[in-house]
């Protein structure tokens, strides 16, 4: 009997899980030589990538938000440092880097997305944002020296009709920290914060925030900390010469820092496959909101970021995703057939300035229900960035 | 006035959730015997595939594939309750009185569900995500009456389908 070869592809939070609990459910076919899991990434560091907002407030370093993959793996995951240059899901084989290709029985896309802030003009130039290392770096040289002004905040949803931006509470948490920041500072009564929400086809109505119950309970709270808040604000354009922000509503506001959620798409090789249906070339994978499989290939199965789900782009996505995909492999490998489903279940501390905190879940269901932001919330937040996550990508809680 | 807006959204947002739990899992008709079509609206990129059996010029069966916002998700829902056993001619009426709806131009609907619409007359950009089902009937009548000469044909305006057009 040939072994059943189960791939990973993504190296991020998602796929280290992933690998780690097929090893544990799958663990009497390896045992018995039967299947093999393997794990590609091109990135030999597992970076928590929700450490990155906490860097623009110079909380985090990159050495401690960073672990080297392998160390974060099960023995048993066969790490395969290469690129993964295409993806033929209907041969099931991938093209590495390398130059070389894999054959695999069943396959698990887990590469996450792209920060593309090219895609609005200006905003490369002129606008700042926190998903990324490198650009939170240079987001924290310039709140940490900022003397007077105004800070401007925006989102930019994805083209595609109900796939939210990366991280869905980043923008609000940011902003609370960005007061509490600050004050700490003391600059805080010369600097005005500007929160911004645009008018998107995912949402029913102008408002805050994408689910209609925090949207409520945001200008309340914003005003007691003197954040200016505005609805129908959807960035079209950034002059950096200016240093004006257009919006497709036909306002202009001028900023000192911009700090706006960009645009996001796919990885290459994703948007290479062919595969994906999205708007504007995003290169979202269609994904039963069931059972998580790439439409019309069975025998792949999408998460994370990568997704076209009506579902927040963050690791509490991933952490309920993956059991479902680890039962499913394991059903179809054993009685052929899926046997788990997804319930659109996400979960997170919401980070509500830089001590409190607010736990928070919801599903395809059922909105968040915002609740007092708390210094014990914080503490859950502090334990899980510092050590708990770590576990979570171990596959062990 | 404020309080009653805000609740009658509030009323909405909570209709719309629950229509859209409708078809959150896709339903497929086999092709054939079903025709199938998919339309989305270029102004939100709402898409929707729309499967249905028609026979002697009545829907006897819909399937979906919805990646739409909510108001696509929630119009395709009702008609995927309503429209069986109905024919082309009554599909085109609540159509036009969904567009009227949508226009700001009439408040009721012979399918009631259709009037928590109203409070949408302000986001144009929303309307052609709204109109998905129907754009999508209309061809696929017109497809069947091209196999059934005698059958009656669904005709919104195209006009008038913000955005709306054949993928």
């Amino acid at each position: 009997m040939s072994i059943q070869d189960i791939i990973v592809v993504g190296g991020g939070i998602g796929g280290t899980m992933t690998a780690n609990n097929l090893v544990a459910k799958l663990y009497p076919e390896i045992r018995a030589g039967k299947a093999r899991v393997s794990l590609i990434s091109n990135n030999p560091w597992h970076y928590y990538k929700p450490a990155f907002m906490y860097v623009a407030f110079g909380m985090f370093y990159k050495n401690e938000l960073r672990r080297p993959l392998h160390s974060l793996l099960r023995p048993e995951v066969n790490l395969l440092l290469d690129e993964v240059e295409g993806f033929d899901f209907k041969a099931s084989r991938l093209r590495l880097g390398s130059g070389n290709d894999h054959r695999y029985d069943y396959l698990v896309v887990s590469t996450g997305c792209i920060p593309s802030p090219e895609r609005i003009p200006g905003l490369q130039e002129a606008g700042d944002h926190f998903y990324q290392h490198d650009p939170a770096m240079q987001l924290y040289r310039k709140l940490s020296t900022i003397e007077s002004g105004r800070i401007f905040i925006g989102v930019t949803f994805p083209k595609t009709a109900n796939v939210p931006h990366q991280c869905g509470i980043a923008p609000m948490e940011t902003t609370l920290m960005l007061d509490d920041f600050l004050r700490r500072r003391g600059v805080r009564e010369k600097i005005e914060i500007l929160y911004t929400y645009p008018t998107v086809a995912q949402l029913l109505r102008n408002c805050l925030f994408l689910q209609r119950p925090v949207g409520e309970a945001l200008p309340s709270v914003f005003a007691s900390k003197d954040i200016r808040y505005q609805r129908g604000f959807t960035l079209a354009r950034v002059d950096p010469e200016t240093k004006v922000a257009h919006s497709e509503e036909g306002e202009s506001v001028e900023f000192d820092i911009l700090m706006q959620t960009p645009p996001i798409r796919a990885v290459d090789a994703v948007l290479a496959s062919g595969v994906s249906q999205a708007a504007n070339d995003e290169g979202w994978l269609p994904t039963d909101r069931d059972t998580l499989q790439l439409e019309g290939f069975p025998n792949t199965f999408v998460m994370g970021d990568t997704v076209d789900l009506p579902i927040s782009k963050a690791g509490g996505s991933c952490h309920n995703q993956s059991p479902v995909i680890c039962d499913n492999i394991a059903g179809l490998m054993r009685v052929g057939d899926t046997v788990a489903t997804y319930d659109g279940k996400v979960q997170a501390i919401a980070q509500m300035g830089l001590e409190a905190g607010m736990p928070l879940w919801y599903d395809y269901d059922s909105d968040v229900i915002p609740t007092p932001a708390t210094k014990i919330g914080g503490l859950m937040r502090k334990a899980f960035n510092r050590g708990v996550y770590w576990s979570v990508a171990r596959g062990l809680i | 006035m404020v309080n009653a807006v805000s609740d009658s959204l509030a009323a909405l947002y909570q209709s719309l959730k629950q229509f859209n739990a409708d078809v959150r899992k896709d339903r497929r008709l086999a092709v054939p015997p079903a025709d199938s079509v998919t339309v989305h609206s270029a102004q939100c990129g709402s898409r929707l595939t729309l499967d249905a059996r028609i026979e002697g010029n009545r829907i006897r069966e819909i399937g979906y594939r919805v990646r739409a916002c909510a108001l696509g998700q929630a119009t395709t829902a009702i008609v995927a309750r309503r429209a069986p056993g109905l024919d082309a001619a009554a599909l085109r009426r609540v159509g036009a009185q969904l567009q009227a709806i949508l226009a700001g131009c009439a408040t009721q609907c012979e399918w009631p569900e259709m009037e928590m619409f109203t409070l949408i007359k302000s986001v144009p950009s929303r309307h052609g995500s709204a109109m998905l089902p129907f754009h999508a009937l209309e061809q696929l009548f017109d497809r069947a009456s091209v196999l059934q000469p005698d059958g009656l044909r669904l005709s919104v305006p195209r006009r008038d389908i913000e955005g709306a057009r054949n993928s």
